[in-house]
């Protein structure tokens, strides 16, 4: 219970300095409520801070609203509306903490009936939400604009709309994680002018790229539309998209999918309107292990539907490539799409109305490691003509396969490899000593080289010229002369080719079973008469036989005498001179 | 000294022999066609070839000729290396044919084991390219 009471002290005088002396009275006034009520009003807010002061269970809140309203309707004016705050909320050391920040802004610029009007509008916001945290966190950013800029019934009209948004989410240091980042832009530019262009260029560029996770997703979708209702205008809508989905060489899939609607109306005549669209997309595995990768890229487009009209109808590109594993890798890319260029259905005033659709394709297959590919491409082309003009469907392929064809073909090289030697000694001393120098050879076809040693005489014979019959045996008839006269011959001929080529060179070429033909030309002088006569009757008895004859240094020849139709010619009273010639061979093996 | 070796590359046998009497020639091989336009212009149409012919006549002992006819006899149809008298180096072949050895004086002593001592002419036609 409390009492409240006025306490009133008279001081009656001071004796001392520090002595002082005084009558004290206490009133009771009355007793009050248990509680305690406190009241200010006129609260003014220009900074809240929310503390908690517990540990358990704390939570901090902080709200704030505003509106402010600004409109000028005088001439010539601007009107500017600039809004700036700053909303921080913060938790510290909790284990269980949720941060949330919500900013909800609505701010409109509304300017009408005037002339040369500029009308911004700047919105520029930053939210970050960030959480200081080991467990179980959640950290949340939201952010929605809604911004509108309108312009009716106006002339020189500059309208421009620039919106600027800056989202990140950035979890830290913690496993199982997941992270997703959500943009979604809704961009409405109605031009309702005439002469005069509408772009409104919208240029993404998105990237996922996350190493050592499991999962990496990115999604990106947008919708984009360009909607004129002025004559004799143009509407260009320019998308360039650039994705990419890089595979880290570890057991991980990537996917990247992209979804984006483009649409292009015009409701005027003269119009030339043109949707290009250029995809870039690269895929590259190095070396992958079970390695897998998806990408899928739609898009819708407004083709005809036979019916007379126009129909949003999809349109899709599938790409999939899958790696295995290296010691089997098959590598696939099959792109089949379908595309078509085709004329609205147009008015019978309209004129000059085209439509051109330009697809260009790059596929390409790489691959790292060993492995097959195949990359087949299939087009359909097609033209559609609702509306009495002439339709050309024109359809050029160029296809160039390369194959480099690996066959198992050897080829094999032969060195032969021959040698002969040959020597020389003393070769002063030989020159009239039958010393033939021979060496050797390896070469199979070389020619048999001559005897090393002299086929000299044979022994026992005394006798200096003899014909003998036969040849072999106890000789039967036999014709004994003196030695021939100096002068005789020794003929070697032999058989053998010998030509010129065109180039000149000179060629000659024996077999060795062709005969080598050895000759005797032999006369005799001062023969007598029982001699010369003897001597044509042992050529009359055995012409053309094969006769002995031992020269006269004692070898042996067997043979015959080829021309018996010599002379014997008397050239001395009582004494002749006879010749012959005689073919044969040495025989080093007869004996007497 | 004049040597001969066969067979020409692959040299197995060598023969050495004196030098060749007085009376070697040596020619070219070489052609030489003319002919006249009917304006009198004279045109020549030659054919050459590389080639020289030579010839040396050798007066050989008995014995070095038995050698030198066993040497013919084995190489008649192969290339030959000949070093002549003036240390040139041709290969080539030898061309006449028959090879004629003609014994044409006494040439005393005998030389082992020929009994008597003689003295042999032959006359070899070389058609052969020199060699550096």
């Amino acid at each position: 219970m409390l009492r409240v009471s006025r306490q009133a002290i008279d001081v009656l005088g001071q004796k001392a300095s520090n002595l002082r002396v005084a009558t004290q009275a206490v009133d009771v006034i009355g007793t009050t409520d248990p509680y305690i009520r406190v009241y200010r009003l006129a609260v003014e807010f220009l900074r809240s801070i929310p503390t908690g002061g517990a540990t358990h269970e704390v939570g901090a809140g902080s709200s704030l609203g505003f509106t402010q309203d600004t409109s000028s309707n005088i001439k010539p004016a601007s009107a500017g509306v600039s809004l700036s705050f700053l909303q921080e909320a913060a938790c510290e050391l909790v284990e269980v903490g949720r941060a949330a920040g919500t900013i909800d802004i609505s701010q409109t610029a509304t300017a009408s009936l005037v002339k040369r009007l500029h009308a911004a509008v700047y919105l520029a916001c930053g939210t970050e939400t960030a959480y200081i945290g080991p467990k179980s966190a959640h950290a949340e950013s939201l952010l929605v604009l809604a911004q509108s800029t309108r312009f009716p019934q106006s002339h020189e009209l500059f309208v421009e709309s620039l919106l600027s948004v800056e989202q990140a989410a950035t979890p830290g240091g913690t496993k199982r994680l997941a992270a997703a980042s959500t943009l979604g832009i809704s961009d409405i530019a109605d031009n309702l002018v005439k002469l005069r262009a509408a772009n409104t260029p919208i240029a993404f560029t998105q990237i996922a790229a996350v190493e050592k996770i499991i999962t990496v997703a990115s999604r990106l979708e947008f919708f984009q539309e360009v909607v004129l209702g002025a004559v004799s205008a143009q509407a260009q809508n320019q998308l360039e998209l650039l994705q990419t989905a890089r595979h880290a060489p570890l057991p991980q899939a990537a996917a990247s999918r992209l979804d984006l609607t483009q649409q292009v109306r015009q409701n005027i005549r003269n119009l030339w309107a043109s949707s290009a669209l250029v995809v870039g997309q690269s895929e590259s595995v190095q070396k992958p292990i079970r390695a897998e990768a998806a990408s899928q890229l739609f898009h819708q487009e407004w083709l005809p539907d036979g019916s007379g009209s126009v129909s949003l109808q999809d349109v899709g590109l599938a790409q999939e490539c899958q790696a295995i594993h290296l010691g089997c890798i098959d590598v696939g890319c099959v792109i089949s799409f379908s595309q078509a260029a085709d004329p609205m259905l147009i008015r019978a005033d309209g004129t000059d109305v085209g439509a051109a659709s330009t697809l260009n394709i790059s596929q390409e297959a790489r691959f790292v490691e060993t492995g097959w590919g195949e990359t087949s491409l299939v087009i359909n082309q097609q033209v559609d003509v609702l509306a009495g003009r002439p339709g050309n469907s024109l359809l050029e392929i160029t296809q160039e396969a390369v194959v480099n064809i690996s066959q198992g073909i050897s080829s094999a090289s032969q060195v032969e490899i021959r040698e002969a030697a040959t020597f020389t000694l003393n070769p002063s001393t030989v020159v009239n000593q039958y010393s033939p120098f021979i060496g050797a050879s390896t070469d199979p076809n070389a020619p048999t080289p001559p005897p090393a040693s002299l086929q000299g005489p044979l022994p026992g014979l005394e006798t200096p010229f003899q014909l003998l019959f036969p040849t072999t045996g106890a000789a039967t008839d036999t014709l004994t002369l003196k030695t021939p006269n100096l002068g005789n011959i020794d003929r070697l001929s032999f058989n053998r080719v010998q030509r010129e080529t065109r180039g000149g060179t000179l060629v000659i070429f024996s077999d060795p079973i062709w005969p080598k033909i050895q000759t005797l030309v032999l006369s005799f002088s001062a023969l007598r008469r029982d001699e010369a006569q003897g001597l044509l009757t042992f050529m009359e008895n055995h012409l053309g036989q094969e006769i002995g004859l031992l020269d006269w240094e004692h070898r042996y020849w067997r043979g015959v005498i080829v021309t018996p139709d010599e002379a014997v010619v008397e050239d001395a009273r009582g004494y002749f001179t006879a010749g012959f010639e005689f073919q044969g061979e040495l025989d080093s093996t007869w004996s007497a | 000294m004049f040597t001969l070796q066969a067979p020409y590359p692959g040299l197995q046998t060598t023969t050495i022999m004196p030098n060749p009497a007085l009376g070697d020639s040596e020619n070219l091989v070489a052609e030489v066609a003319k002919k006249h336009a009917m304006d009198g212009t004279l045109y020549t149409y030659v054919k050459r070839k590389g080639r020289r012919k030579l010839q040396w006549t050798f007066s050989l002992s008995r014995n070095k000729g038995l050698e030198l006819r066993a040497f013919l006899q084995a190489y008649f149809a192969s290339k030959i290396l000949a070093t002549d008298h003036h240390g040139r180096r041709w290969a080539g072949f030898f061309v006449n044919n028959p090879f004629e050895f003609e014994t044409e004086r006494r040439a005393a002593p005998a030389i082992a084991p020929m009994p008597r001592g003689e003295r042999q002419r032959i006359t070899l036609e070389f058609e052969g390219e020199p060699l550096p």
